[in-house]
């Protein structure tokens, strides 16, 4: 980390427009610090293209473009293709987008483009909503969970749609989640998935204070949370069939992840108890996935 | 070299001798030729090139807008509702200035479904930036695609080439195919001076405020409208190699005409057939074919038919709730001459109509007398509806 | 802070709307309401250190393999580490928060270490000046005042009546100290503060009672001499550990009880001494030049619910177990350290910081924030699992 910092151009400077406590620019910033100067960024519509910055400056010095709402993965992958034809084989392609770009209206072209295999790095920055919009719900927000288009007269009763078994079922070379409350272990997940050819898709858990409804200083300790919790475990999955479980912590109930979130705080005792269920049979069936016998912790 | 091809052919072989970088589309009817074409030149290693086959429109525009921005030379084919499923990525293109090159061919949007020919698709689209140039036959098809990749890359404006469904894509012709060489001389590699670049890092179509948004988008619009002048600069460029001119306008025998038949695509071929039978009843007639739509070439429709007193404007369009959008651009075009010069307009020949020389004559006598059979819906007259 | 360009004409204007500088002109240090205040606080070994040595920091410098610079950051603390790492009875090691997750850290092992190296170090020493200090007893107490006397530039002359310097420690049981240990110790020490050591010195006195050599300062040391030279006329009395600054040109030094008589295991109390009775001298012969500034504010101590244990990563967090006292043993032993109170440049605030506002100063041993664009979120601060970082209201 420090080399970078001494060594090399900053890739990520201050000025931009993220909210106080942002998880969203926190996963960026760990994100590039990996990737280096050899990457080329494709965003969408979605708070980082908000954040940036204002049109004639900006806060990333690696090629950055900004392009419609869903069009990410087809966007990287015509870059992809563009650089390859003109012998470019080493840049890195970052389609970054949040879970609106990736799990709603960006789902079919991503769905094409790592069908396909063509060879990019997808990122979801996962904050759970439609942040930029105002917090609305998408099908990536948690069951129970507040937001805007979900508020407390009408809270989702959906459960989150799994990405990253959908992006798995697609056999691409490498899937994983990650946290930004884990940067060791995104650090190592991105460093993997720089050396695969074909597409690579990681599932970066977010948080944002803004819309969770937690303290800005909170924003990696409920990542953390999240993690610990089960409701956001960390593993990767190889060529869509070995899975592989990573470094967890002990642990512990969902109460303390869902206790520092104002968006939780109408949930009952027995939502509080079916999630935990949730979060105990998708635990035990992750880790039968991953072949680790049956464990209580 | 002399060959037979479809326009669907002829646009394969000038993607090749283009030769194009990476391609990206999505099949469509009457457009497949070109994509299963392109897959096997590609396939077969005749074109180097990396084609993307794409699960959507809009991810073919988008992979040729990402493609084209990070330097390659780029090509993409749809139809109708291809088109419109593209359109936002139209906007994009054209607005991240990247030279993209895409044949459509022009059919008629559902419902209810159809397949046969109509320009309401890729005129619907003509306010997203893009140039729009309209294709006579197959030699215009290649030549036309040759010159819209160095006209593209020259303005940084990505060229839309529009063929007539089935009237072109499908029909064979004889036609010239240009050699290798002498294209590389006219058209030479891509070389993106504004593109996504590691040691000329950049962000491309970051927010913008009031303050710019303005300048920018009056920088292309003037930008657009000089493409009226280059591509006939370009177009002349290309003659002196292959002797063969290819302008934004196309007047024929309108030098002492009172009388002109305006139309895009196909149908002006038949419009001078039936030129030359009024003629020789002694009418006093010309006929114009518009090859550009946008930027429209207002200047040189001015000049070609200066002297014309009544204009008929064959539209295989319509604007709902307006009239013909060919018709529309003309009386726009010929608005300071608003008191003098009559113009009527006719849609016709959509939805697989076809347009001949019997169909266009009896509209000519119409719009002269008033007399006839096509029937009026707003301020346009349409044909092959029923009483 | 860097100035914006601004496009002032349309030929300006890039062809494609891309951008023609970064954001860091705008300060989105307005933002905040709450400001992060990068502070080392005292561990809790260095609180209970009789000498008063923020012990992660050298440890730190040990752990990125900077063996010499954790040497001289120890020397500036404690110029006779060998000795205290064979002798002092290590208070430092029995409130090592470390001893609540494995073992506690080899303080003392790693100060013998240091203090027992071969090479040469450079430490940060004043210009000279023309005040000549003689110190006459060369005990611990003694080569510890005129160190820091050197080091502060002025002429340090140390004399010792007897044949070998040392003062209290000569003769010691050879299985608490070597003799070679002691000559090592005390080399290092004059040669880095460019002192002049006298052995067999005429110290200018016949018998007790009288005025000693001529200098602008006379320190004597009780732990090089015996009580009887101790007080002679004129000499004034001071306690290196009370306030207040040397008055007088002679000073006879009152150690508090509990170090009277001297006692070996105590001598980093009479290392602490010499320090603090240097800081005293010096501050006392500055004012007869100019005024000083006061004394620097010791560090508050860090409270032990700031050590967040939990948050440090499992791997930082795996007993390594040191094979050897050579350097790469060292090294790993410095690395469980879990440098409680003191920036160790672990970097989490800079890789947790939303703004890139966080970075590490120019010293390269602690990091800064960037007020102009820091929006005072307070990740830093709550995620500095050595509570280092605290958010304070400073917008009055």
């Amino acid at each position: 980390m420090s080399e970078q910092i001494k060594g090399k151009r900053e890739l990520f400077v201050p000025g931009h427009y993220g909210c106080p406590g942002c998880g969203a620019t926190v996963a960026m910033k760990q994100t590039l610090s990996v990737l280096g100067e050899d990457t080329i960024v494709v965003m969408t519509a979605g708070c980082w293209s908000s954040l940036i910055g204002i049109y004639p400056y900006t806060c990333l010095t690696v090629p950055v473009v900004s392009v419609a709402f869903g069009a990410t993965a087809s966007v990287a992958a015509g870059i992809k293709a563009g650089l390859t034809c003109q012998g470019n084989h080493h840049t890195t392609v970052l389609a970054f987008a949040g879970d609106g770009g990736t799990f709603d209206i960006g789902f079919q072209p991503l769905s094409g483009v790592v069908e396909r295999n063509d060879d990019i790095l997808f990122i979801c920055y996962d904050n759970e909503a439609y942040m930029n919009t105002g917090i609305q719900r998408s099908s990536a927000t948690p069951a129970g969970g507040w937001t805007t288009t979900t508020p407390d007269s009408a809270r989702k009763g959906q459960r989150k749609k799994n990405m990253v078994e959908i992006m798995a079922a697609h056999r691409i070379p490498y899937t994983a989640t990650a946290s930004i409350g884990a940067p060791e272990d995104l650090k190592a997940k991105l460093e993997k998935a720089t050396h695969i050819k074909g597409s690579r898709f990681i599932h970066l858990y977010a948080s944002c204070p803004t819309g969770w409804r937690h303290a800005t200083e909170l924003s990696i300790e409920v990542a953390r949370q999240a993690v610990r919790s089960r409701v956001f475990p960390l593993y990767e999955v190889i060529d869509g069939d070995t899975w592989r479980l990573s470094p967890m912590p002990e642990k512990e109930s969902v109460d303390a992840y869902l206790n520092h979130q104002g968006r939780f705080k109408k949930m009952s005792a027995e939502e509080r108890d079916r999630l935990q269920k949730q979060v105990d049979d998708e635990w035990q069936c992750l880790l039968g996935k991953c072949q680790v016998p049956n464990r209580a912790g | 070299m002399k060959a037979v091809m479809m326009g669907t052919e002829a646009a394969t072989m000038a993607v090749k001798l283009a030769r194009v970088q990476v391609v990206s589309a999505y099949p469509i009817t009457p457009q497949t030729v070109i994509v299963e074409s392109l897959a096997d030149i590609i396939g077969r290693g005749e074109l180097k090139a990396k084609y993307l086959p794409v699960e959507s429109e809009h991810t073919a525009m988008s992979s040729c807008m990402g493609a084209s921005m990070a330097g390659a030379r780029t090509f993409t084919a749809t139809s109708s509702q291809g088109l419109a499923y593209m359109h936002e990525m139209l906007h994009f293109t054209a607005g991240e200035r990247v030279p993209v090159v895409m044949v459509n061919c022009n059919r008629a949007m559902a419902p209810p479904w159809n397949l046969y020919c109509d320009h309401t698709d890729s005129l619907s689209q003509r306010d997203t930036g893009w140039i729009q140039y309209y294709c006579v036959d197959a030699q215009d098809v290649l030549d036309s695609i040759l010159i819209a990749y160095a006209v593209a890359e020259q303005a940084l404006l990505p060229v839309m080439i529009n063929l007539d469904a089935f009237y072109l894509t499908h029909t064979s012709e004889p036609l010239d195919v240009p050699d290798q060489e002498t294209v590389d001389l006219f058209l030479p590699p891509y070389r993106a001076l504004n593109k996504l670049d590691v040691d000329d890092p950049k962000t491309f179509s970051i927010v913008c405020g009031a303050d710019l948004f303005s300048s920018i988008k009056y920088k292309r619009q003037g930008d657009t409208l000089a493409v009226a002048r280059l591509w006939d600069q370009v177009a002349e460029r290309y003659n002196r190699h292959f002797n063969r001119l290819h302008p934004t306008v196309e007047a024929y025998r309108t030098e002492d005409a009172d009388l002109c038949i305006i139309g895009i695509g196909t149908a002006t071929g038949t419009m001078r057939l039936a030129v030359d039978r009024l003629r020789e009843e002694g009418l006093k007639i010309g006929s114009l074919r518009l090859a550009m739509i946008r930027p429209f070439p207002r200047e040189v429709l001015q000049r070609a038919i200066a002297k014309v007193k009544h204009v008929i404007v064959i539209d295989r369009d319509v604007s709902f709730g307006a009239e013909g959008i060919v018709a529309q651009e003309v009386k726009a075009g010929f608005f300071d001459r608003r008191g003098e010069l009559r113009i009527t307009g006719f849609v016709a020949g959509v939805g697989g109509n076809d347009m001949t020389v019997d169909t266009i004559i009896p509209m000519v006598r119409q719009a002269i007398s008033g007399d006839g059979t096509a029937v009026e819906a707003g301020m346009s007259l349409w044909a092959e509806v029923l009483p | 802070m860097q100035t914006r360009t601004v496009i002032k004409t349309l030929s300006e204007l890039p062809t494609a709307p891309t951008t023609i500088g970064t954001m860091v002109w705008n300060q989105t240090g307005d933002w905040r309401y709450l400001t992060p205040l990068v502070a080392d606080k005292l561990a809790p070994c260095a609180q209970h250190c009789p000498a008063g040595i923020p012990i992660p920091r050298h440890l730190g410098a040990v752990t990125r393999g900077d063996i010499e610079g954790g040497l001289a950051l120890l020397l500036a603390y404690n110029p006779l580490p060998g000795l205290t790492g064979r002798l002092c009875y290590h208070p430092c090691q029995t409130k090592c928060v470390r001893r609540r997750i494995d073992r506690t850290i080899s303080i003392q092992e790693m100060e013998r270490f240091l203090g027992d190296l071969a090479t040469d170090v450079t430490i940060e020493k004043s210009e000279r000046t023309d005040q000549r200090v003689t110190i006459i007893g060369s005990g611990p107490l003694g080569l510890s005042c005129a160190f820091y006397l050197g080091c502060q530039g002025y002429r340090v002359a140390v004399l010792e009546p007897s044949d070998q310097a040392g003062g209290a420690l000569v003769g010691l049981s050879p299985g608490k100290i070597e003799p070679t240990v002691l000559s090592h110790e005390i080399n290092r020490l004059i040669r880095l503060a460019d002192i002049r050591l006298e052995t067999g010195a005429n110290i200018g006195v016949a018998k007790p009672g009288e005025p000693p050599a001529q200098a602008d300062l006379v320190i004597l040391d009780p732990t090089g001499l015996s009580e009887e030279f101790c007080a002679p006329s004129g000499a004034v009395a001071c306690d290196p550990f009370a306030a207040g600054s040397v008055i007088g040109s002679v000073v006879s030094v009152q150690l508090p009880k509990n170090l009277t008589p001297f006692k070996v295991p105590m001598i980093a109390h009479y290392i602490a001494a010499g320090r603090l009775l240097a800081k005293k001298a010096s501050d006392g012969l500055r004012r007869k030049g100019l005024e000083q500034p006061a004394m620097d504010r010791s560090p508050l101590a860090v409270s032990t619910e700031s050590i967040r244990i939990e948050r440090f990563p499992a791997a930082e967090m795996r007993d390594k177990q040191k094979e050897t006292w050579d350097r790469e043993g060292a090294m790993q032993e410095a690395e469980r350290c879990l440098s409680c109170g003191t920036c160790n440049l672990c970097l989490k605030c800079v890789s947790f910081c939303p703004d890139a506002s966080i970075r590490p100063e120019g010293r390269n041993v602690t990091v800064e924030v960037d007020l102009d664009h820091c929006k005072g979120c307070g990740i830093c601060a709550y995620e500095c699992p050595r509570g280092v970082i605290t958010m304070e209201d400073i917008s009055v």
